[in-house]
């Protein structure tokens, strides 16, 4: 008996000190916080970056390190999402296949070697070339030849009229390298000197952490920062017990789960902006009952999103549009279109389509967690009209190859838009071609295909954002996808660091933050 | 190892089985304590998870989000609720069922490839070799990554679950029979049935296999427990059970996100681990002293 | 004894090619390749084709574990199909953090372990009796990444005692420890509740035994009799926890590695495995393999050092 007590107890102890914890948060001695003054910043990641090569890589914890290290010809303005030039100072256009873009002049990569066109050539030709395997070659699909007329002219040629040339001149992937730095070693694991950017790479310890340091000749005005060292921490609730404790200074892609916490912290400040990836429920087109409008549209009744957004302590918002809010190509019209959750319509839509009675399906779903978050809760919700959702859950990789070979029946799927435009999403996910790569629903409409071209190869602005609403609309109404919650992203920073400019794509740029 | 296993592995060698066996090994778990304790807490959860459609208050599977994570000594879930508002003492209840299936099944999946390979391995000096080899192989190959392969594989479904965790314990239920095995054969009543002529396979499973039980009994029981626990590690690589099943380490491992938000979503499910693991392994060990007390090293 | 080292050493040749060739055929089963993930969700069909070239993963099955083992046989492992990074490098980084954690978590089982045993058997039925063999069962029976994070809670988050992150492998130096210690204990609890166990039982079957009780007539202190006799002898099967649990702590050190944001090589081998990059699989799990053959190999010549009775083949 005596023992039983003793385990009893010490079960308590745990208890208390836990129970403690979430109520307390009394401010005691910190560990390890570096002095305010100091001008580094710490970032964690709960992944590693791939690599250091914008064109080798093509993923988001790389991204974050390429946009320290390198710059792109244009950008996008992070409040207005308009594209403006950046390494480029002004561009025309002769005709829709010719794009005659002028550099700006005076800028110097890093390891002292002068921007040029013959840098802008030579990157992109590198892209282009099928052996260097470029993740996102597609980028530069459209572009035929390049020519450099002077050190400062670049004439682009494409093979038909590229309507986002100027968006995808803004993407990460085609930030520009240096030619000497990319001959002479491998950029992709040390990126010393490489770009024209603010900061220079440093050290990389993979697995662990990479630094990047100020570059004191940066163009645009020394940044404040001395060092950046981005740390990877695989666990969430780590990493954010971290940003707590001024172990890191920020720390963005939060769950909700933490969300509340972090807000509650009088030394952690959090920003939430509408931003633009999105959750969906696809369907396989080719699988049947799923070819059917009815069913879908039943499905899509069916799923109360006001309901689950409401359990994402404000890191979701709705819109019935495929194109949501923050991409080019939205207007609020689509609000209108869509069909809401309303179970008695479902019921009956399901009626009509054949299926009283509902049916078995599966639904695939990768295993990281804001798909398995949703999948329960899409699951009880057909259960509500009677259809039988099994969970197929995978692991990324087999994930990927799993819809991209059309196995599944409906599937939870996810579009972060580096580029902020509509098209982004339409030519990758619903354009024919597309199938057996990113067009996991195996949406295959002429119509449709017709439309999306046009919105790829349009160059007046003004005509291709009436072709991105009338395609937005037809999906929308076709039920191509039912668009679940598009996410606010967020950004929590420790309140003496300032001045980190966060964009509605998870994306932030360091040049101009500083701690006081 | 092997050597080590072969001078303490010896089993206690009886041919004639009491009729009283199972009385008598009663007796011996009820005088001893821990032991005692572990077989009534298990006894009680295996109640617990065959009556769990009667006693459970609630659907586990039922959502409400409008009462998400509601505090444990909330009016109507004792125990709180998690994340999608379903009862958390439901879904305790109905977790018993599949904890106890994932271990049940992944050691029974061990043991009978395990034993087998033990069995021939030890009485087939032709095979032994290639037989410790390839569980020598099985040994070094980390345990982990086996299971990360195999489910990820065939998906993070419970068979497949239990299948990867069941093969963990092959290699060592291998071992455990071999050197049971590799002592027996050389006993009299052994040589006297293989001298009047019996088949290979009647003195493998008639003679030498029962002798094994005590054994592989004991070990079983442990292995339950550690069982338990690998299937909460594979909850938390997001490779165990689906969603929405109530599987307690996939409770706990899902429920880790919320540790400040609302604590018993982790805390509860990992204490009902810690309760049955611990019944299991002090069952083993009253077990182990009651029927073999010659393994306690061995294992 | 040398030549059974030696025996035992080229025993190992056989394991670790079947390791290797299980590894092949596992990675090229599941489904996935590292192509796809490097191209991401957004890749064309012929930007991944592109990149499979690159790999060599286009060529058939055979050609490609031939290329891979006949490098092994060279002494070259690789480079990762994803970072391009040679897979020794790799490895070099991240081993040195795993193997010290798991070292300093077995030397810290071992210490609480016996310590916890000894009292315990000596003192039994004490309250501490009691009380250390209560969180010894505790110990073993939580999960892993749960202790962990109520490690971390306690200690990091609401005492601020200790630093989450930032492990070196240093643990000699103060910072180094003061990172090492609750990464360890996590580790390491199982251990030390299972060696508590085991040493409190295996003293208290000894010293009722016949030389003990010989020794205790003789005259000796209760001390010199349990800390000479009785202990000398429980220690066998402490060992054979140590050295068991040792393999295990390698291979299972990944939760505790993810946990604590340690970049050791359990993580490395899930986002492999995660990545599909093959190289990296394969080396990470030869590396892991081997370290747990030798170290049972030396935990077998540690038994015949301490008990002479066991000889060998």
């Amino acid at each position: 008996m005596k023992k039983i007590l003793a385990g009893f107890i010490s079960i308590l102890l745990v208890c208390t000190s836990i129970a403690g914890c979430s109520s307390s948060n009394k401010a005691s001695k910190e560990i390890n916080e570096p002095s305010a003054k100091e001008q580094k910043l710490t970032y964690v990641s709960m992944t590693d970056a791939v690599g250091t090569s914008p064109i080798l890589t093509n993923d988001s914890a790389s991204s974050n390190v390429i946009r320290g290290i390198y710059e792109t010809l244009f950008m996008k303005d992070p409040k207005t999402g308009e594209i403006k030039p950046l390494l480029a100072d002004s561009y025309e256009n002769p005709d829709d296949n010719t794009w005659i873009i002028k550099l700006k002049k005076n800028i110097k990569f890093q390891d002292g070697t002068p921007f040029n066109s013959e840098a802008v050539k030579y990157t992109f030709e590198k892209i282009m070339d099928p052996k260097t395997a470029s993740p996102r070659a597609s980028l530069l699909k459209s572009v035929d030849k390049i020519e450099t007329p002077d050190d400062y002219t670049v004439i682009l040629h494409t093979k038909e009229p590229y309507g986002i040339m100027l968006t995808a001149l803004a993407h990460d992937n085609l930030s520009i390298v240096s030619p000497k730095a990319d001959k002479a070693g491998d950029i992709n694991k040390n990126a010393k000197g490489a770009g024209t950017g603010p900061y220079v790479f440093s050290e990389w310890v993979p697995g662990d952490h990479l630094t990047l340091v100020k570059n004191p000749d940066y163009w645009n005005g020394a940044p404040k920062i001395e060092s950046i060292t981005f740390k990877v921490v695989p666990e969430m609730s780590t990493a954010v017990s971290m940003l707590e404790s001024g172990e890191a200074d920020f720390l963005n892609a939060i769950p909700p789960e933490h969300i509340e916490r972090l807000k509650d912290n009088k030394d952690i400040s959090v920003t939430l902006i509408k931003g633009n990836p999105t959750f969906y429920v696809g369907f396989n087109f080719e699988k049947k009952p799923f070819d059917n409008l009815k069913v879908r549209q039943a499905i899509s009744y069916a799923i109360n999103k006001d309901s689950y957004i409401s359990t994402l302590n404000g890191l979701g918002y709705k819109s019935n549009g495929i194109i949501g809010p923050k991409l080019i190509g939205y207007d609020a019209e689509i609000e209108k279109h869509g069909y809401d959750y309303d179970i008695a319509k479902a019921k009956q839509t399901l009626a009509e389509a054949g299926y009283p009675n509902g049916f078995k399906t599966t639904l695939t779903v990768a295993n990281t967690d804001a798909y398995m978050k949703i999948a329960p809760f899409v699951q009880a919700q057909l259960k509500e009209i009677g259809i039988t959702v099994d969970l197929n859950v995978l692991d990324w990789a087999s994930y990927i190859a799993y819809s991209k070979a059309g196995k599944q029946d409906i599937y939870l799927g996810g579009w972060a838009n580096a580029t902020g435009d509509g098209e982004e999403l339409l030519y990758p996910q619903f354009y024919s071609k597309s199938i057996g790569a990113s067009n996991y629903s195996r949406y295959n409409k002429p119509d449709m295909d017709a439309l999306i071209l046009k919105c790829r190869t349009t160059v007046d602005q003004n005509e291709r954002l009436k072709n991105l609403r009338q395609a937005n609309i037809a999906l929308t109404d076709d039920v191509a996808w039912i668009p679940l919650y598009d996410s606010n992203v967020t950004l929590a920073v420790r309140k003496n660091v300032k001045g980190i400019v966060f964009e509605p794509n998870n994306e932030f740029r360091l040049n101009n933050a500083y701690k006081e | 190892m092997e050597e080590i296993a072969k001078q303490t592995g010896l089993s206690k060698v009886s041919t004639h089985k009491s009729k009283n066996q199972i009385f008598e090994l009663l007796k011996s778990i009820k005088r001893n304590k821990r032991a005692c304790i572990g077989l009534v807490i298990v006894a009680a959860v295996i109640l617990i998870a065959l009556l769990a459609p009667i006693i459970s208050p609630c659907d586990p599977y039922k959502q409400d989000l409008n009462i998400r994570l509601a505090e444990i000594g909330t009016k109507g879930h004792i125990l709180g609720t998690d994340e999608y508002g379903r009862d958390m003492l439901s879904r305790l209840i109905y977790g018993t069922r599949l904890s106890l299936l994932v271990g049940f099944f992944s050691v029974v999946f061990g043991l009978a490839f395990g034993v087998i390979l033990g069995l021939l391995s030890g009485y087939y000096s032709a095979l032994d070799t290639l037989i410790m080899r390839v569980v020598d192989v099985l040994l070094a190959f980390p345990g982990v990554l086996l299971a990360l392969a195999i489910v990820s594989a065939l998906g993070p479904g419970l068979v497949n679950v239990i299948i990867a965790i069941g093969i963990w314990s092959i290699p060592t239920v291998a071992r455990v029979v071999r050197s049971t095995v590799l002592y027996i054969k050389e006993l009299d009543y052994v040589t006297a049935a293989k001298s009047i002529g019996e088949s290979d396979s009647y003195i493998l499973f008639k003679e030498i296999l029962p002798n094994c039980t005590s054994s592989v009994i004991v070990y079983a029981t442990m292995r339950l427990a550690t069982a338990i626990l690998s299937a909460s590690t594979l909850s938390f690589l997001g490779l165990g059970a689906q969603p929405p099943l109530s599987e307690w380490g996939a409770m706990a491992a899902t429920g880790r996100n919320y540790i400040y938000q609302a604590p018993h979503l982790t805390l509860l499910p990992g204490f009902a681990i810690i309760l049955v693991v611990y019944a299991f392994n002090s069952l083993g060990d009253g077990l182990r002293d009651a029927l073999d007390p010659n393994l306690k090293n061995a294992i | 004894m040398f030549n059974y080292i030696i025996k035992r050493l080229l025993q190992l040749i056989p394991v670790l090619f079947g390791v290797s060739v299980i590894v092949f055929l596992m990675i090229y089963l599941i489904p996935g390749d590292a192509a796809e993930i490097i191209g991401g969700p957004t890749a064309t069909a012929e930007e991944v084709e592109n990149i499979r070239v690159k790999l060599g993963l286009d060529r058939p099955m055979y050609e490609q574990y031939i290329k891979y083992i006949s490098g092994v046989l060279r002494g070259e492992l690789g480079y990762s199909f994803q970072t391009g990074q040679s897979v020794s490098e790799a490895i070099k980084i991240r081993y040195g953090n795993t193997f010290s954690l798991a070292v300093f978590s077995a030397i810290i089982a071992a210490i609480i372990g016996v310590g916890a045993g000894v009292i315990a058997a000596v003192k039994q039925n004490s309250w501490f009796d009691y009380l250390s063999m209560s969180v010894a069962t505790f110990g073993i029976s939580a999960p892993t990444f749960w202790i962990g994070l109520l490690l971390i809670v306690v200690f990091c988050v609401k005492l601020k005692w200790l630093p989450i992150s930032g492990f070196s492998s240093q643990f000699w130096t103060k910072d180094g420890l003061t990172h090492m210690i609750l990464p360890s204990i996590t580790l390491g609890f199982s251990s030390a509740a299972m060696i508590a166990r085991m040493t409190r039982s295996s003293i208290l079957e000894i010293i009722h035994q016949d030389y003990v009780e010989t020794a205790r007539a003789k005259g000796l202190s209760e001390r010199v009799v349990i800390l000479k006799h009785a202990l000398k002898n429980a220690l066998i099967p402490v060992i054979t926890v140590i050295g068991v649990n040792f393999g295990g702590l390698l291979g299972g050190a990944v939760v505790v590695e993810s946990v604590f944001a340690i970049n050791g090589i359990g993580r490395l081998m899930v986002q492999s495995i995660n990545a599909r990059d093959f190289p990296m699989v394969q080396g990470t799990v030869l590396v892991v393999a081997t370290t747990f053959v030798i170290i049972n190999l030396l935990t077998d010549i540690i038994y015949a050092v301490i008990d002479p009775r066991i000889s060998y083949k």
